[in-house]
C-alpha cells in the first residue's frame, strides 16, 4: 500500500520589510520550550485567472539550537509547469547582521520523487546552510507561478511542536471574475486577526509560544487552526474543473479523469468471466475478481503531469499489469464493471493517523485511492496496491475515515470500517513447563484480528531468518530465547492470524537459595507507561484500543510449590480494564489467566494521571513474580 | 587484526592461447529450455530472484571523432517469488560533466513469461536528473508474475575513462553466472584488484594484436583482452550491527585508472606506486599546497598559541583551538575544491579543510606532524597492495612529540586529544611524509573504554526504603558520548530520563559531576538515590543492579555472516557494598560467576561476598579484551553477552527478617 501523491500543501512566507531579526529583540515568552521561533512566516497569493496563480512565500526564522534546525524547511519544490522564478535566502548572526547569502545557483536542485515511485517529474530546490554558532536567523523566500489552482496554499498559522511563531500572515488576491469559497477550521480560541475584504482574503496571527510535544496527544491536524480555500471554477495540469460541493467534485472528477478509462480488451472480460462461472454469490464474484488483481499485478508508481490525479487507463494496466493506487483501483473497478458489478473509486487520506476528508467543505484532498463496492448495508473496502492484505481488509492505513466516493452522479462523502477495541483482539493460549535447571519450554497458539492481525501478518514474508529474529526481538525479555518450530496458520477468509510457536530457554527462573523466583507471565508483560507530565497541556487519545487475552498452564518442577496463591487483580477504569489471576489446577500445575482490555477514546488532559496510574498497576501485576518452594 | 582479502589479478600482461571454459554468448532474447524450466536455486532456496546470466563487454571504439568507452550489458533474472518482483526495477546511473555525459545508445528489455514476450516500450524508459553530475535510467518490466523470466541489454557509451570501475559480482540475490570482459588498448592502463572471498572460475587474460586503430597512427595498437567468470554466486548477505563495511566483504572486480597515452604523445599519470603518489601530493595543487599555508595561520591566530609551552602542550592548545574553531559541515571531499583559508575565515569547512588547517598549525609552531589519508569505516579498509586513490575519504593528523606519535582529528568537538572518532576507528591509513617516503601506519583505537558503577546502598526497614549514592563512571569512547549526552540534555530531562529507564520505585535525589574525578578521559558523576516498595512480607527483595548496561542482549541471530567489530575493546564493571539491614539476615544471594571466552577475548565475573562487617559487597565485571571478534567467535560472544544480561536482570539478594 503506498501513497500516490505527496500533497505538497504548505511553504509558506512573503513580503513584509521586517527589519530587526536580532534575538535580542524575541519576547521572553516566546523562547520557553522553543527549539526555533518563526519571526516572520508569510504567504501571499495572486490569482489571476482560473489557470494563473503566483505564489511567494518568506520564512524567517531564528535557530536557537541545533534541535531547530528541522524546522528551517529549506526547500521548494517545482515541475514542468510550476516554476521557481525567485528564490533566496539570508543568514544572520544572532545581532541581526548577515553573515550568508544563498543565491539561486547555490541550491541543490535534485528529483523530489518518494522511494515508491518509479518515476515522477516532481522536483525540489533545497539548501544546507552550517551553522558555526547559535541562535542565528534564516531568511528564506521564494515564488513560484502555477496554472495549477485545484490547490490553493493553506494557511496554518501553528508550526509545529517546540516552535513559537512571532507573527504568521496570509494574504491572497483573487480576480474579481473568479468564484471562491473559505472555511475557517479550528478558528475558536484562537486570537486570530481578520482583515479580508472582498477580493482580498487577508489573516494574521502573532505571538504564538511553542507547545511541548506530549505523548499520545492527538495529532495536530485536529486542533490547529486552519484556512482552506477553494475556487469554484480551477485548473489541474491541463485540465478544468468547476467544483461547489463534493457532489460537484466528484462529478468533475468522474468526468474529467476518470471516465472512460475502465475500458478493456474483449480477451481480458472473456478471461474473467471464465473465471466466474458457476459462482452465484456476488460477494464471492467481487472476491474472486480481487483476487485476480493481487495475483496478477503489482505497484508501480510513475506520476506525470495530470497522472498524479488520473489513473492511468484499464487496458494499459491489463497490458502491463502495474500500476499505482490510482491505476490498481481503477483496473479492479474495470474487471468489476465487465462482470456487471458497480463499484466507485474512492480518495482517501492514507496513514496511521486518522484524517478524513473535510465533510462540509470539498477542496481537493487525499493521498491514496481505495474501491468502495455497495454491498447494501455493508460495503466492502478494497485496498488494491497489495497482493496479500485479505480481500475486505483495509488496516490502520485507512481506517475509520471520511473519504471521497466518486459515482458518475458526483461525490459523496462515506466512511470506512472501524477496527476498534473488541475487533482488535489477541487470543494467546498455551503451556509452559518450568525445568528444573531453571529454564522454561513452551507451546503458544497466539491469535490475532482486526489491527492486532494488521501488525502479526507482517511477519508472513520474511525470510526464515528474519523470522527467527523477529519473534527473538518480540519476547526480548526472555534472554537466550530459541525458536524450536514456528507454523502459521493464516485464515484470510475470516481474516485472523494464528501463530504457534514452541519456545525454550535455559535461564528464565532466578534461584533464591532452595527457593525458585520467577514471572509467569513470560509472553506479554506490558512494560509501557506513559512520560510523566507536571502540568499535562493536551488531551490525549487511545487511538484504536485493543483486548489482549492469554491464559497459560504452567507446570512447575517436580518438587517444588507455590506457597500462596496471589490474590486475583481486577482493576476497572473508564481506559479499560484488567484481569488477572493464578489458579491451582493440579498438583504442581497452575493456570494463569490474563485479560486485558483497552478503550478507544478522546480524554481530556485531566485524566491524563488516572491513565498513568493505570499503566502503572497493569506494568507491576504483569511483571509480578511468584516464589517456589522445594 | 582481522584479515580480509584482496587480491591483484594481474599488473602485468600474459600471454594466453587458449581460454579456460568458453561459453558462447547468448543471443539476447532467446530462453533456454534449463532457463525456463528453472524453479528454484537449489543452491539458496531461500532467493526470491536469481541471475540465471549476467554478461558485460567493455571495449574502447571511435565514434563521432571521439574515443569513448564502451560498455554492453545484458542479464537474465529469474523472478521466484513475489518477493523478488522488486529486481525487475532497473536503474542505470549515468554520469556527466559540463560538457560530455554519458549515454546510452541502445536499451532493450523484454518479460519473458513461457512463451509470451512483452517488450518494454520506448517511452517506458524514463530519463531522471538526479543531480548536476548524475542522471539515471528507470525502467520496469510489464506482466511480471512468479515464475517470469526478465531480460535487457543496452550498450552505454562513456567520455570518461575513469568510469571503467569494475564489475560487481555478488548482488543481493544470486547469480548462476557472471562473466566480465573487456578489451583495453596499451593506452590506457587501469589498476584492478578482485574484492571478496570467492574465486574466479574463469581467470583469462590474452594479448589481441593491432585490436585498435586511431587516425593519423602508422601503427594500430595492441589489446589486453580479459575475460572472468564466477559460477553460482550466493547472494551477499545484509549488513549487521557491529560490523566494519561491508564492502569490505563483497566480492567484486575493482578497476582504477592509472595511466593514460594519448595517441598525440601526451601521458596523463592517475596513480601507480606509492612513489608517484608521493611526488604528487608534493607538487600537488590542492592538497599538496593547502598544506603550505603555514605563514597564513601564523599571521592569524595568537602567536602564544604557537610559541607558549613545551610540544606537547602546544600540541594540544593547537588542537583545542582548531576544535573550538571550525565546525564541520559533515562533508568529507578530502580531493578536490578545499580551501583551507576560506574555511578558517568562515570557521567551517570538510574534514580535509580542518585537518589541513590543524596540520598546518601544528607545523608553524615546529611540533612534527603530517598528514594521514585513510578512510571510514562505512568506506571500507583501503587496498595496501598498491594505491587506490577513491579508497580514501578522511584526513588526519599525525603528530609525533618525544618519540610518541598520536592521530588528530578536530571535527568532533567532544574527541580528547589523541583519540579519532569512531568512524575513524578502520584499521590504518597512509602517512603523507613529505621529507621521506610515505609508510603505512595503524590506528591504535583507544584501550580503556569503560562504564563503571561504585555504590553504597543501605535499607531503612522502617522507613522501607533503600537510600544510596553511586558514582559513575564512563571513560574513554564512553566519556566521550557522555559528554555530548551531557551537553546537549537539560539536567531535569536527563535526570527524568534515567528514573523512568530504572523503575518506578526509584528516585534520583541529587546528581552532580565530581570533577576531581574527572578528567580528558574519563568522566564521574555522582548520585544519590532512594528505592521504595522493597519489602514484601518478611523479605526485601532486591535486584542490585539498579543501573542496568543494557538490558537485551544485541546478539540475537542465530548464526553471524560478519566478524563482530565493535571499534574497540570496552569494559563493564559494577561494584556495590550492601548493608545488611538491622534485624535482617541473608537468606539468599546470587551464584558466583566465572566466564572466559577462548584466546581471552572476554571475561564475565560476578562474585558476592558476605563480609563481617555486616555488608555484602558485589562485584561484576565485563571484559570484551578485542575490539574485533571473528565468525569463528560468534556463539561464544552470545553466550557471555547472554550471561552479562542475565546477570544483571536475574540476581537477587533476599533478607530475611530474624
Amino acid at each position: 500500500m503506498r501513497f500516490f501523491l505527496l500533497v505538497s500543501l504548505i511553504f509558506t512566507t512573503v513580503l513584509s520589510a521586517q527589519t530587526n531579526y536580532s534575538v535580542s529583540s524575541i519576547n521572553d515568552s516566546l523562547k520557553e520550550n522553543a527549539n526555533a521561533v518563526v519571526r516572520l512566516d508569510e504567504t501571499y497569493v495572486e490569482i489571476t485567472a482560473k489557470n494563473k496563480m503566483e505564489v511567494t512565500n518568506r520564512r524567517v526564522i531564528t535557530i536557537l539550537k541545533k534541535a531547530g534546525e528541522s524546522s528551517i524547511k529549506p526547500y521548494a519544490f517545482y515541475n514542468p509547469k510550476t516554476k521557481i522564478t525567485d528564490i533566496i535566502a539570508h543568514i544572520y548572526n544572532d545581532r541581526g547582521v548577515e553573515i550568508e547569502k544563498i543565491r539561486r545557483k547555490d541550491f541543490i536542485d535534485v528529483s523530489a520523487v518518494d522511494g515508491g515511485t518509479l518515476y515522477g517529474d516532481s522536483r525540489v530546490k533545497v539548501f544546507r546552510y552550517t551553522p558555526t554558532s547559535y541562535p542565528y536567523t534564516v531568511d528564506f523566500s521564494y515564488t513560484y507561478t502555477t496554472p495549477n489552482t485545484a490547490f490553493l496554499p493553506r494557511w496554518m498559522p501553528i508550526d509545529d511542536y517546540m516552535v513559537s511563531v512571532e507573527r504568521s500572515l496570509f494574504n491572497m488576491q483573487i480576480d474579481k471574475s473568479l468564484k471562491w469559497r473559505k472555511k475557517e477550521k479550528n478558528f475558536d480560541n484562537y486570537a486570530i486577526v481578520n482583515k479580508s475584504s472582498e477580493f482580498h482574503v487577508s489573516y494574521e496571527m502573532n505571538d504564538i509560544a511553542a507547545q511541548k510535544r506530549e505523548a499520545l496527544s492527538p495529532s495536530f491536524y485536529h486542533y490547529e487552526p486552519q484556512l482552506m480555500i477553494a475556487l469554484e471554477e480551477f485548473h489541474l495540469e491541463g485540465v478544468d474543473g468547476v467544483a461547489k460541493d463534493w457532489e460537484s467534485m466528484g462529478n468533475w472528477q468522474y468526468n474529467s479523469l476518470l471516465v472512460n478509462r475502465d475500458i478493456l480488451p474483449e480477451a481480458t472480460i472473456s478471461l474473467m468471466k471464465q473465471k466466474l462461472t458457476g459462482i452465484t454469490d456476488r460477494v464471492e464474484k467481487i472476491k474472486k475478481v480481487y483476487e485476480y488483481v493481487q495475483n496478477n499485478t503489482r505497484y508501480i508508481s510513475v506520476q506525470l503531469g495530470i497522472g498524479g490525479w488520473q489513473p492511468i487507463s484499464a487496458e494499459e494496466v491489463d497490458r502491463v499489469k502495474y500500476g499505482d493506487c490510482k491505476g490498481l483501483t481503477n483496473y479492479t473497478k474495470a474487471l468489476l464493471k465487465s462482470q456487471g458489478i458497480e463499484s466507485y473509486y474512492s480518495v482517501v487520506h492514507a496513514g496511521r493517523s486518522k484524517l478524513s476528508m473535510e465533510k462540509d467543505f470539498a477542496i481537493m484532498q487525499g493521498n491514496h485511492v481505495i474501491l468502495n463496492v455497495p454491498n447494501e448495508e455493508n460495503d466492502i473496502w478494497l485496498e488494491c496496491t497489495s497482493q496479500k492484505i485479505p480481500f475486505g481488509f483495509l488496516g490502520d492505513f485507512t481506517d475509520d475515515r471520511d473519504v471521497l466516493v466518486i459515482k458518475p452522479s458526483g461525490g459523496e462523502i462515506k466512511h470506512t470500517h472501524k477496527y476498534l477495541n473488541d475487533n482488535n483482539l489477541q487470543k494467546t493460549i498455551g503451556e509452559m513447563e518450568v525445568t528444573d535447571s531453571g529454564g522454561i519450554t513452551a507451546n503458544l497458539e497466539m491469535e490475532t484480528y482486526g489491527i492486532q492481525y494488521d501488525s502479526h501478518a507482517e511477519v508472513l514474508s520474511l525470510s526464515e531468518k528474519d523470522k527467527n529474529d523477529y519473534y527473538t526481538e518480540y519476547w526480548s525479555n526472555i534472554n537466550g530465547l530459541n525458536l524450536d518450530e514456528i507454523i502459521f496458520d493464516h485464515d484470510k477468509n475470516n481474516i485472523r492470524l494464528t501463530e504457534k510457536i514452541r519456545l525454550s530457554t535455559q535461564s528464565y527462573v532466578t534461584k533464591m537459595g532452595d527457593d525458585l523466583l520467577f514471572k509467569p507471565n513470560a509472553f506479554n508483560a506490558s512494560k509501557y507507561v506513559p512520560s510523566r507530565y507536571n502540568d499535562r497541556k493536551l488531551s490525549f487519545e487511545i487511538d484504536r484500543g485493543y483486548t489482549d487475552n492469554d491464559e497459560i498452564d504452567i507446570k512447575l518442577p517436580v518438587n517444588y510449590k507455590l506457597g500462596k496463591l496471589p490474590t486475583p487483580v481486577i482493576i476497572t477504569s473508564e481506559f479499560g480494564n484488567y484481569e488477572m489471576s493464578i489458579e491451582r489446577i493440579a498438583e504442581n500445575q497452575l493456570r494463569y489467566k490474563r485479560k486485558i482490555q483497552m478503550k478507544s477514546g478522546l480524554y481530556d488532559k485531566s485524566k491524563y494521571d488516572g491513565y498513568r496510574d493505570f499503566r502503572k498497576k497493569i506494568k507491576k501485576y504483569d511483571n509480578m513474580k511468584i516464589v517456589l518452594n522445594k | 587484526m582481522p584479515y580480509f582479502r584482496v587480491t591483484t589479478i594481474f599488473c602485468a600482461l600474459f600471454f594466453y592461447f587458449q581460454s579456460g571454459i568458453s561459453q558462447e554468448k547468448p543471443e539476447f532474447g532467446v530462453i533456454s529450455k534449463s532457463e525456463s524450466e528453472f524453479t528454484s536455486y537449489e543452491k539458496d532456496t531461500e532467493a526470491t530472484a536469481v541471475y540465471l546470466y549476467e554478461y558485460g563487454d567493455n571495449y574502447f571504439e571511435i565514434r563521432d571523432d571521439y574515443i569513448y568507452l564502451i560498455t554492453k550489458y545484458h542479464a537474465k533474472i529469474k523472478i521466484l517469488e513475489k518477493e523478488g518482483f522488486d529486481y525487475t526495477n532497473i536503474e542505470i546511473p549515468l554520469y556527466r560533466s559540463k560538457k560530455r555525459k554519458e549515454k546510452i545508445v541502445n536499451i532493450k528489455a523484454f518479460t519473458h513469461n513461457g512463451e509470451m514476450k512483452h517488450s518494454v516500450k520506448t517511452s517506458e524508459f524514463y530519463n531522471e536528473e538526479v543531480n548536476d553530475k548524475w542522471t539515471q535510467t528507470k525502467f520496469t518490466f510489464p506482466n511480471v508474475k512468479e515464475g517470469s523470466i526478465v531480460e535487457y541489454e543496452y550498450e552505454m557509451q562513456s567520455p570518461f575513462y575513469f568510469n571503467f570501475t569494475g564489475w560487481d559480482f555478488q548482488s543481493d540475490i544470486p547469480k548462476v553466472y557472471s562473466e566480465f570482459n573487456a578489451k583495453i588498448p596499451g593506452n590506457w592502463l587501469y589498476n584492478r584488484s578482485l574484492k571478496g572471498s570467492l574465486d574466479l572460475d574463469v581467470n583469462d587474460a590474452d594479448i589481441v594484436k593491432g585490436c585498435f586503430s586511431f587516425p593519423g597512427t602508422k601503427d594500430d595498437s595492441d589489446c589486453e583482452s580479459l575475460k572472468y567468470v564466477m559460477k553460482d554466486i550466493p547472494a551477499f548477505k545484509d549488513s549487521e550491527e557491529f560490523m566494519l563495511s561491508s564492502n569490505n566483504y563483497k566480492s567484486k572486480l575493482e578497476f582504477e585508472l592509472s595511466e593514460y597515452k594519448s595517441f598525440y604523445g601526451s601521458t596523463d599519470r592517475y596513480t601507480k606506486s606509492w612513489e608517484d603518489v608521493d611526488k604528487e601530493f608534493k607538487t600537488d595543487k590542492d592538497i599538496g599546497s593547502q598544506l603550505r599555508k603555514k605563514n597564513f595561520f601564523e599571521k592569524n591566530v595568537d602567536v602564544s598559541l604557537l610559541t607558549e609551552g613545551d610540544e606537547i602542550t602546544r600540541a594540544k592548545n593547537i588542537y583545542e583551538f582548531v576544535k573550538n574553531h571550525f565546525t564541520w559541515n559533515e562533508k568529507y571531499s578530502i580531493w578536490q575544491g578545499n580551501k583551507v583559508k576560506k574555511a578558517f575565515d568562515e570557521k567551517k569547512g570538510n574534514v580535509a579543510e580542518i585537518n589541513i588547517a590543524l596540520i598546518n598549525l601544528l607545523n608553524a609552531a615546529g611540533i612534527k606532524t603530517n598528514m594521514m589519508v585513510m578512510a571510514t569505516r562505512k568506506r571500507g579498509l583501503p587496498k595496501k597492495t598498491h594505491p587506490v586513490m577513491n579508497d580514501f575519504n578522511y584526513i588526519v593528523a599525525k603528530v609525533d612529540i618525544d618519540g610518541e606519535s598520536y592521530l588528530l582529528d578536530a571535527t568532533d568537538k567532544y574527541m580528547p586529544f589523541g583519540m579519532l572518532p569512531f568512524r575513524c576507528l578502520n584499521y590504518y591509513g597512509r602517512v603523507m611524509d613529505f621529507d621521506n617516503n610515505s609508510y603505512w601506519y595503524d590506528i591504535m583505537p583507544e584501550k580503556s573504554n569503560a562504564v563503571m558503577l561504585r555504590a553504597q546502598m543501605i535499607i531503612d526497614p522502617n522507613e522501607e526504603k533503600l537510600t544510596g549514592m553511586f558514582d559513575l563512571i564512563n571513560s574513554g569512547y564512553n566519556k566521550v558520548a557522555q559528554d555530548e549526552v551531557l551537553s546537549t540534555v537539560k539536567e531535569e530531562s536527563y535526570i527524568e530520563k534515567l528514573e523512568e529507564e530504572i523503575s518506578d520505585d526509584f528516585y534520583i535525589t541529587s546528581h552532580e559531576k565530581i570533577l576531581k574525578y574527572s578528567n580528558e578521559k574519563k568522566i564521574t558523576e555522582r548520585f544519590n538515590f532512594e528505592i521504595e516498595n522493597l519489602i514484601q512480607g518478611d523479605n526485601i527483595y532486591l535486584n542490585p543492579f539498579v543501573i542496568k548496561f543494557f538490558d537485551k542482549n544485541p546478539f540475537v541471530a542465530s548464526e553471524r555472516n560478519y566478524p563482530v567489530d565493535f571499534g574497540f575493546p570496552m569494559k563493564y564493571q559494577y561494584v556495590v557494598n550492601i548493608k545488611i539491614p538491622d534485624g535482617y539476615q541473608v537468606k539468599s544471594i546470587p551464584e558466583n560467576k566465572n566466564f572466559t571466552m577462548p584466546d581471552n577475548g572476554g571475561v564475565l565475573k560476578l562474585n558476592v561476598s558476605d563480609n563481617t562487617s555486616g555488608t555484602l559487597n558485589l562485584f561484576f565485571t565485563f571484559d570484551l579484551n578485542s575490539a574485533h571478534y571473528p565468525n569463528g567467535y560468534y556463539i561464544g560472544l552470545k553466550q557471555i553477552f547472554n550471561e552479562a544480561v542475565k546477570s544483571q536482570n536475574q540476581s537477587l539478594i533476599v533478607f530475611e527478617k530474624i
